[in-house]
């Protein structure tokens, strides 16, 4: 337990740190000490162009690697992402609509929003209809089906956007970014994402039982049904929040766990808090480099896989030892 | 017999889809500090019997009261306060250890995400009690099948049950585990614990039970004592083998007939 | 009893959640880098959106990614826009000798390679960025949210693009000179609407844009369609629904049985000419009255297409007539001419440059 909780602080104050030092110095308006203390108005500039997408990416990664966690534990399946259930293909087909037809990003958003949740639906609805193995199994399989069938609307609207204009803006939300993080996206999903990560913790130890299957659940008086709809229910929304705002960004959410957990064990009361400080810090690293490294912004997941790869194998490859 | 049985069922019937009846007219009942076996050969319905007295699975007919109450009235979460399910086979997806695995048991005894120093006071009793202290941080994906199987075991008693219910507690382990774990239940229901185990083996109800319900299709063909019980006439019957008796001095056994076995 | 809790703990939470982040949001909403005084001109661009200035701006920015040569061309009619111009997207600059020879500073300027950051722009302390409406819902919205000056110009239709003339005019203090522009193309698009307007038998046009893969023609609301109208002929495919340049089929193509093909390429791989040549040789297409007739021609220009939306287009028309009804229009040298002073009108270029620039538009 002494181990948990200095590991646990000490992601708690790189988070902080992290934030302060990408607020402070990390972005290509060449900005110093001298200006934040004069608080010049490339100091105001700066502060809120960077504030909100800093916090909103600490949040997105926090609530990625919470339902990352989430999803792997409720499917018993390692290579499940908050994507599994068809969200992120939902919300990417809202995205292109959004982009395809309106120009203000209102729209982009509301529609991304929408068919994020729409896509949930389907998920759930196609699953009563198959009669094909359990419960988990039938969530598994409709994920695939509506993942795939929003992907091939994405596609279609890839084939007709015009390919000067609307093509590239579509390609680019895919790719995923923080770009677009103003204030208003801040104050607007911020108080959803925040109180999703705080609900699946609370659900952490049920979520544990739920890892052994239904019937195990049942014997040790957890409602598999019930449970597993509130987690899913958190997750979708609060990947929704990020995915409408930001493109698709799901992998953070399949690899912070596995970060995690080689480190503080199964247990998702601890694995989920690590995943949404690791999380945190692995995105606003990300973040940052996204928007600094070059004059235009690199796409998210790229960045994210070249970070977290070798840290993956970092860990995995020992030093710490499968015993705990 | 104290006074009311602790689990008592009758005339149930089951079937999975329309077409046939898995269990068909069954009466027993269980009491406190009994082991009661339900014997049967494979597909007997024996397996399915005990998940419906688990509430693993619903859509039964007929009347099963535990500890005086309807089983329909029970939520999920008191009921396994009172019983515990140890299943044959399960899957570990995560990578839990040990001591991890045993406070599951206390699940139904802990609010939301709070566990207390009780919970962790009783998963330490039930690892002295099973002396697996060596086991503590092993990860269970990892452990053997008898290592398996009495870390099961000590998840269910962590959940402090009345009753305990073990699928085929015994399949896949060796003699010495084997013994070990029929030895462990009978001192669990010793304390008082009501236990029913399936198996398809009847020494093991030679061994350590005081009731056996002999199952065979679906229907109990016969229930009391196992020495009255397991008649070389019924198991013929029920196994289509031919056995026989043994008794020695310290032990007794029913083995299958092999004149003509061997050459 | 654990169900309770749960529901109590959820409900809690929710709501502190939102009542927290609201309360902050309701103090604490940023309004943006906006200088609050008195305000000497104000516009209104092509969404609608009323832009104030409080002087004229000076530091002007192009981004728009592919976009972005199009509005430099049209900025660069007016004579004080180049030396207010600082940075642009690089997309179509490097290769454009119309830019190169009216901006003799281009080096010196910002060309951004992909689309920029925001900070990046924010680093040449613009006090104006121009892009186009598809911008909007993404790199237009991060300027509007730092409170950037951004005016959003649209070029896709002769009206929008009159319009944006004028915007611009009033931006750069060069009003009259937008005026003088506008008037001079109206001329040159009425100089050939009124003189086909009497036709009786208009021909049959269509506008190819042509790919290795397949035949892509404008679907209706695209310029394309509007000018061939204009310029005295009917366009098959004004009525073809869908968005952007969908694919047609070689049969649908015979079914419409074109008098004359134009052919683009938008680009120089493969040239427009070896387009017309493959359009030629199709066995597919050889029922098609144009290709029997050989009346397949490729559009003028370089990096900006005759076709496109941007400072050519009534060229474009004046072209097409010329091809449709040479008896009234005379031929293609006669556009050329036209084309010269055209040049020498709107970017104030010398006869000689103006010549070697057409040129260059000529050679397929």
């Amino acid at each position: 337990m002494n181990r948990f909780i200095a590991f646990t602080l000490l992601l708690v104050t790189a988070n902080i740190l992290l934030i302060l030092l990408s607020l402070l110095f990390v972005g290509r308006l060449p900005i110093g000490l001298s200006d934040w203390i004069t608080w010049s108005w490339k100091a105001r500039l700066v502060f809120e162009v960077r504030l909100p997408r800093i916090l909103y990416a600490s949040l997105a990664g926090a609530a990625l690697g919470v339902t990352g966690s989430v999803m792997q534990s409720i499917f018993r399946n390692p290579l499940a992402s908050p994507d599994i259930l068809g969200v992120s293909s939902g919300s990417a087909f809202g995205a292109s609509l959004g982009i395809l037809f309106y120009t203000s990003a209102i729209y982009v958003e509301g529609l991304s929003f929408l068919m994020g949740l729409i896509s949930l639906m389907a998920t759930i609805s196609l699953s009563r209809i198959f009669r094909y193995g359990d419960e988990v199994l039938r969530l598994i399989l409709s994920g695939i089906a509506i993942s795939a069938l929003f992907n091939a609307g994405v596609g279609y609207v890839k084939y007709v956007a015009d390919p000067y204009s609307k093509l590239p803006q579509i390609t680019f939300w895919l790719l995923g970014s923080f770009g677009g993080v103003g204030f208003s996206e801040f104050y607007l999903f911020s108080p959803l994402i925040l109180s999703s990560i705080l609900i699946l913790s609370l659900l952490s130890w049920r979520i544990n039982v739920l890892s052994f299957g239904d019937e195990i659940a049942r014997s040790l008086g957890i409602n598999p049904r019930f449970n597993r709809f509130l987690s899913i229910i958190f997750s979708v929304l609060s990947v929704s929040s990020i995915v409408c705002v930001t493109g698709v960004i799901g992998w953070l959410g399949l690899i912070t766990p596995h970060l995690v957990r080689p480190i503080v064990g199964a247990d998702n009361r601890k694995v989920i808090i690590s995943s949404a400080l690791l999380g945190s810090i692995l995105s606003i690293i990300s973040d940052d480099i996204s928007r600094s490294l070059i004059e235009a912004e690199i796409p998210f997941n790229i960045i994210v896989s070249f970070i977290s790869i070798p840290l993956f194998i970092l860990i995995l490859r020992g030093g710490v030892k499968s015993e705990r | 017999m104290k006074g009311k049985h602790v689990i008592e069922v009758r005339n149930l019937n089951f079937s999975y889809f329309k077409d046939r009846l898995v269990l068909c007219d069954v009466n027993f009942f269980v009491d406190e500090g009994e082991v009661v076996t339900f014997l049967g050969p494979n597909a007997s319905g024996k397996t399915t019997l005990l998940k419906i007295i688990a509430k693993a699975i619903t859509g039964f007919s007929g009347y099963i009261e535990v500890l005086g109450r309807s089983l329909k009235d029970f939520n999920y979460r008191d009921y396994s306060k009172i019983v515990a399910y140890v299943p044959q086979e399960e899957i570990v997806a995560l990578p839990f250890n040990v001591y991890e695995y045993l406070l599951l048991g206390r699940t139904p005894h802990i609010n939301l995400i709070f566990v207390d120093r009780k919970d962790y006071l009783i998963v330490e009793n039930v690892i002295n009690l099973l002396g697996i202290e060596n086991l503590r941080n092993r990860l269970v994906p990892e452990l053997s099948g008898g290592e398996k199987q009495l870390v099961k075991i000590g998840r269910a008693l962590a959940q402090e049950p009345r009753i305990m219910l073990l699928d085929e507690p015994t399949s896949h382990l060796d003699l010495g585990n084997k013994v070990r774990i029929l030895k462990l239940m009978r001192e669990m229901a010793n304390k008082n614990l009501a236990i029913i185990f399936t198996t398809h083996d009847p020494n093991e109800a030679l061994m350590i039970s005081d009731r056996v319900y002999l199952l065979n299709e679906g229907r109990i063909v016969a229930n009391g004592i196992p020495d009255e019980v397991l008649s070389e006439k019924l198991i013929k019957e029920v196994y289509k083998v031919d056995v026989t008796y043994m008794k020695s001095s310290n032990a007794t056994a029913i083995l299958p007939v092999i004149k003509g076995f061997q050459s | 009893m654990g169900e309770r809790s749960l529901y109590v703990s959820i409900i809690v939470i929710l709501v502190i959640c939102f009542l927290v982040i609201g309360f902050i949001g309701f103090f604490w909403y940023p309004t943006g880098f906006k200088l609050v005084v008195s305000k000497t001109i104000t516009v209104t661009d092509s969404l609608n959106r009323i832009v104030s200035f409080e002087a004229l701006p000076t530091r002007i920015v192009v981004a728009s990614d592919t976009g972005g040569v199009t509005i430099i061309e049209t900025l660069y009619m007016f004579k004080s826009a180049v030396n207010k111009v600082v940075a642009m997207d690089s997309w179509g600059i490097a290769n454009n000798p119309l830019i190169n020879i009216l901006d003799p500073s281009l080096n010196s300027k910002v060309l951004f390679q992909k689309t920029p950051t925001v900070e990046e722009i924010l680093k040449l302390q613009p006090d104006l960025v121009i892009t186009r409406s598809y911008m909007a819902s993404s790199l237009g919205k991060q300027l509007e949210s730092a409170g950037v000056k951004l005016i959003y110009l649209d070029l896709e239709t002769p009206e929008a693009f009159f319009k944006s003339v004028h915007l611009l005019g009033e931006i750069l203090g060069e009003v009259d000179r937008a005026v003088e522009i506008v008037n001079y193309m109206k001329s040159i698009v009425y100089g050939v609407s009124s003189k086909v307007s009497g036709i009786q038998n208009k021909l049959r046009v269509l506008f190819v844009w042509y790919t290795v893969k397949a035949l892509r023609v404008p679907a209706s609301g695209f310029i394309q369609n509007l000018l061939i109208e204009l310029a005295g002929g009917i366009s098959l495919s004004s009525n073809v629904s869908g968005i952007g340049f969908p694919k047609v089929s070689p049969e649908q193509i015979v079914a419409w049985n074109p008098d004359i093909i134009f052919v683009t390429t938008y680009s120089d791989n493969p040239t427009p000419s070896s387009a017309v040549k493959s359009i030629l040789g199709d066995y597919k297409l050889s029922m098609v009255k144009a290709v029997r007739e050989g009346k397949v021609y490729p559009v003028p220009g370089l990096v900006i297409t005759w076709d496109a939306p941007g400072t050519r287009w009534p060229l474009f028309i004046a072209y097409m007539a010329s091809i449709m009804y040479p008896d009234v229009f005379g031929d293609v040298n006669a556009v050329k001419n036209l084309a010269v002073s055209y040049y020498m009108k709107i970017y104030g270029i010398s006869r000689v440059i103006a010549e070697s620039l057409i040129e260059s538009e000529f050679r397929f």
